[in-house]
């Protein structure tokens, strides 16, 4: 007589697996469709983004930021500009801020939408993710004319950025905001935010407790999905963030229990809608002249001195700790990125979910594979 | 019982004379004839379809879909083909070859079976079972045995779970479906499909969908539990994607593939011809099917292929709109939701038929 | 009682928002056009891939080497070392000998642009680099050696206008 045990199956979710967003593995065992336990495997995208920061001159690396979190790379220029620009003791224009703080809401807009598209698409619903990348097209051919390049837009400079605003700009930025928050996110809940299927994949799945979002330090919306209304660009306002009327939406367990997967779904949906609303004023208060750079000291060096500046990326909160030993380069360049931190916590939300849940809560923590090595 | 095979049995017993010699012969050939056309036609029929997902996902997603072979992308789908069969055929070293290599003409051929006794309007069927309703259920669910053929064969964990799904679904839906479909076989009194189709009528209220409001919301239940189990979504899970990769095909690719591409499209074919026959009245005009003008035999056939085919429509416009379910949620669906009211329906119609005397709603108006 | 109103609320949700969600669909399918760009072959007449771009766009380099006083500084800035330049000096005039740029490894990120005080160094709207050889994008500027220009006056030079001219050879 065979005797069958009952036997554990270990999965290799990844590197290569349609919802992985990027290249990220996941080493899941699982007893048929329920989940032991899932750990993640990461490293797989490590670039050594620090080392390169020590081995450049300041201005330099500033394309390298891009390349941090392709999917909000103004963000991490803005980061890496104000860190410099806080050590160095720069101000940036007027003007140049609130460029910037129009180009990161764009941005963040861009980044949210794929954010959700991405978590219907692996939630099997492909038409919002189509919607959802045509907005996006929008926001793409808007920094194509305001810095040139779609994706890794390199727009920020150290002590400004790097263009005006052409003809035609802002005309459009504000056209695309309205039709944003005014049409497609109405049309958007009602085809799928509402659907009941979709409540149901969503709500009550990983649900991750304000306490555990704290113990785990989560930030930016995964954080805010706990409930927890902390958002870097309210509570230590940097840039010209303060002279903005906005509010930070937070879950309250709409569908489900607070902090679930839903929670975190629809902050994504309601940070849309104020980022289009500071894009509206900063569009407004904008001065209509004025310098956009100023001008640094060429070789530019930093005098001896460390410090921690951290500003809120679509994915969270975005550190750069700088050492510089007074020359041309970094002496150490640490970067801490809100991914990272959303990945560990998936091992504990996965114990006792199933397949399909290990996809939506990936989906849900809004992961981006390069953030998180870096 | 009047058939495509026994019309051309007649024909050919009438011009070569009956001898015992040639009857197994005459046999052959007039079920072989119409069963190759069938074989033809699913094909040409799940090809369109392929185009026709294609063009209206686009239309939906604000694309164009295909548009470069042919005016509009008419012959994607053959390019398609052609592509798939020139493709390289990879068996993976671990896998059952035997069984891998087996699978996809089981599912390929369990589609094409049902297609046997769907009645294509007016004397168009292959062969018109006296137990063609129940043929078709049976036979649908043989599917199956194709999927976790190739789950397990491929030794590959994906399409293991992406079989197993599918065995769980499919059979658990098999029960709301047939339940769904006998209703009407409650009202007919019979499972031949012609004569299921015969009973209804032109107009709509003729159809056993407005028979009684039980039978309305059975094809609904028939609808969306078919959609399951030709696994569309939002049912997909056997190959939900973003979790199975690829489910119970993953390992598969160029014909073998394509046999599996064929049976999903043909299925949905299948599943809404079957929908249209039994409640929405198939191909029948008011016309005796049997000895009508070869026009009107003819345009049977296109109010039959017109009613199915916007039935595959909606299949198709359903999937471009809702996520996939989780398979608990699923499975919490077919047992306390369709499955009662499936069952619910069928003993009311029950009850309708005594109470009114077998008539339908619409009696006055029908006559 | 509760649950089954529970259980007929969820029926009627289930319906009613996939009813919602599909009526969206219809309208798209229907009646909304597409918004799908046919690059390469469809653009329509007369327009070409580089219209689509928008004027700021970040393609190839192009050097406009007329104006280039062979200072150096955008081999200099670039973080990915694709420039590669060579200068020699005969009888007090300096001649460029050797202007490489990589395109193959260029991430298009502009300091060099920036960095060019004559202007010399501007973006095309060229994206299109597909090549059979990777060493054909490679691109030498300078098939002999030329005369470098004389540096102009620093106001000049960082004139705003001449930085967003372009030129249409690589």
């Amino acid at each position: 007589m065979t005797e069958f045990a009952l036997e554990e199956m270990i999965l290799n979710m990844g590197p290569h697996h349609p919802s992985t967003h990027g290249v990220l593995r996941f080493i899941v065992r699982t007893d048929g469709e329920m989940m032991l336990r899932a750990t993640p495997d990461v490293g797989f995208l490590h670039r050594g983004i620090e080392k390169i920061a020590e081995l450049m001159p300041y201005e330099s690396f500033m394309p390298y930021t891009d390349r941090i979190d392709y999917l909000s790379s103004l963000n991490c220029n803005l980061g890496y500009a104000l860190t410099v620009e806080r050590l160095a003791g720069i101000e940036a224009p007027e003007k140049a801020e609130y460029l910037r703080v129009i180009g990161a809401e764009l941005t963040r807009i861009g980044s949210h939408l794929i954010a959700v598209g991405a978590l219907l698409l692996d939630l099997g619903a492909v038409t919002p993710f189509v919607h959802a990348l045509r907005e996006r097209e929008t926001y793409n051919s808007l920094m194509e004319m305001l810095c040139g390049a779609r994706l890794t837009h390199h727009y920020v400079r150290i002590g400004g950025v790097a263009f005006d605003a052409p003809d035609g700009f802002i005309e459009k930025a504000l056209s695309f905001v309205n039709h944003l928050e005014y049409e497609f996110l109405d049309e958007f809940n009602k085809l799928i935010s509402f659907n009941s299927i979709l409540i149901k994949r969503l709500a009550n799945v990983g649900i991750i407790t304000p306490e555990k979002a704290l113990e785990f330090t989560l930030v930016g919306p995964n954080l805010r999905g706990s409930g927890i209304k902390f958002d870097l660009r309210k509570d230590e306002p940097y840039s010209i963030y303060d002279r903005f009327d906005f509010e930070i939406p937070s879950g309250s367990g709409k569908f489900g229990v607070q902090g679930d997967a839903y929670d975190r779904y629809w902050v994504r949906i309601e940070e849309i809608k104020q980022s289009c609303r500071i894009v509206r004023q900063a569009i407004n208060q904008m001065p209509e002249h004025g310098e956009i750079k100023t001008k640094i000291s060429k070789p530019f060096k930093i005098p001896a001195g460390e410090i921690y500046v951290r500003t809120e990326c679509p994915r969270g909160e975005l550190g750069f700790y700088l050492i510089s030993a007074g020359g041309k380069t970094p002496y150490r360049l640490k970067i801490r990125t809100g991914s990272f931190s959303a990945m560990t916590i998936i091992e504990e939300l996965s114990e006792g979910v199933m397949v399909a849940d290990l996809v939506a809560i990936i989906g849900s923590l809004d992961v981006v594979a390069p953030e998180i090595d870096r | 019982m009047y058939s495509l095979a026994d019309i051309i049995y007649r024909r050919m017993t009438e011009t070569f004379g009956a001898s015992d010699f040639l009857e197994p012969l005459f046999t052959i050939v007039s079920y072989l004839l119409p069963c190759i056309a069938i074989l033809g036609i699913v094909s040409l029929i799940s090809g369109a379809l392929t185009l026709l997902e294609r063009k209206i996902s686009a239309d939906i997603q604000n694309r164009i879909g295909p548009n470069r072979v042919g005016p509009f992308g008419i012959f994607q789908f053959i390019v398609d083909g052609v592509k798939l069969l020139l493709k390289e055929d990879i068996i993976p070293d671990a896998a059952d070859k035997k069984l891998f290599r087996l699978a996809p003409y089981i599912v390929f051929s369990s589609t094409v079976l049902a297609v046997i006794v769907i009645p294509f309007g007016g004397p168009f069927i292959v062969a018109d079972l006296n137990i063609g309703l129940l043929f078709i259920v049976v036979v649908s669910s043989l599917v199956v045995v194709g999927f976790m053929m190739s789950g397990w064969a491929s030794n590959n964990k994906w399409a293991l779970l992406g079989g197993i799904r599918s065995a769980a679904q499919i059979i658990s839906y098999e029960i709301p479906v047939a339940l769904s479909l006998l209703t009407v076989a409650l009202i007919t009194g019979t499972f031949s499909m012609q004569e299921i189709v015969k009973q209804q009528g032109l107009y709509p209220w003729q159809w056993f969908i407005l028979h009684n409001p039980f039978t309305f919301i059975a094809f609904f239940i028939y609808f969306v539990s078919s959609l399951a189990e030709i696994n569309r979504l939002p049912f997909d899970f056997p190959e939900a994607e973003s979790e199975l990769v690829s489910g119970y095909n993953t390992e598969y690719s160029g014909m073998r593939f394509g046999f599996f591409f064929v049976a999903e499209f043909a299925n949905i074919f299948v599943s809404a011809a079957l929908a249209a026959a039994v409640f929405l009245g198939g191909g029948n005009i008011g016309i005796d099917p049997y000895n009508s003008p070869l026009g009107y035999k003819l345009l049977m056939a296109l109010v039959f292929f017109a009613k199915a085919l916007s039935l595959c429509l909606v299949t198709i416009w359903v999937r471009w709109t809702l996520p996939r379910l989780r398979i608990d949620h699923m499975m919490s669906l077919c047992w306390k939701y369709f499955i009662p009211i499936s069952v619910f329906c069928l003993v009311l119609t029950a009850a309708w038929l005594v109470a009114f005397k077998g008539n339908s709603v619409f009696w006055r108006i029908a006559g | 009682m509760k649950a089954a109103a529970q259980y007929f609320k969820n029926i009627w949700d289930a319906v009613s928002t996939t009813a919602a969600g599909m009526r969206i669909t219809m309208k798209y399918w229907l009646f909304e056009p597409s918004i799908t760009v046919e690059y390469p072959d469809r653009l329509g007449k007369g327009i070409k891939a580089e219209d689509l771009a928008a004027d700021r766009y970040r393609g190839f380099l192009g050097l406009n080497l007329s104006k280039c006083i062979g200072c150096l500084q955008c081999m200099r800035v670039c973080p990915i070392e694709c420039i590669k330049i060579t200068t020699e000096r005969l009888e007090n005039v300096r001649f460029i000998t050797r202007f490489d740029i990589d395109q193959s490894k260029c991430m298009y990120c502009g300091l060099c642009v920036e960095a060019c005080p004559a202007s010399a160094l501007v973006f095309t709207k060229r994206f299109e680099g597909a090549c059979y050889d990777i060493n054909e994008l490679c691109i030498r500027h300078i098939k002999e050696a030329v005369k470098a220009a004389a540096p102009k006056s620093k106001a000049e030079g960082q004139n705003s206008e001449n930085r967003t001219g372009r030129i249409n050879e690589y």
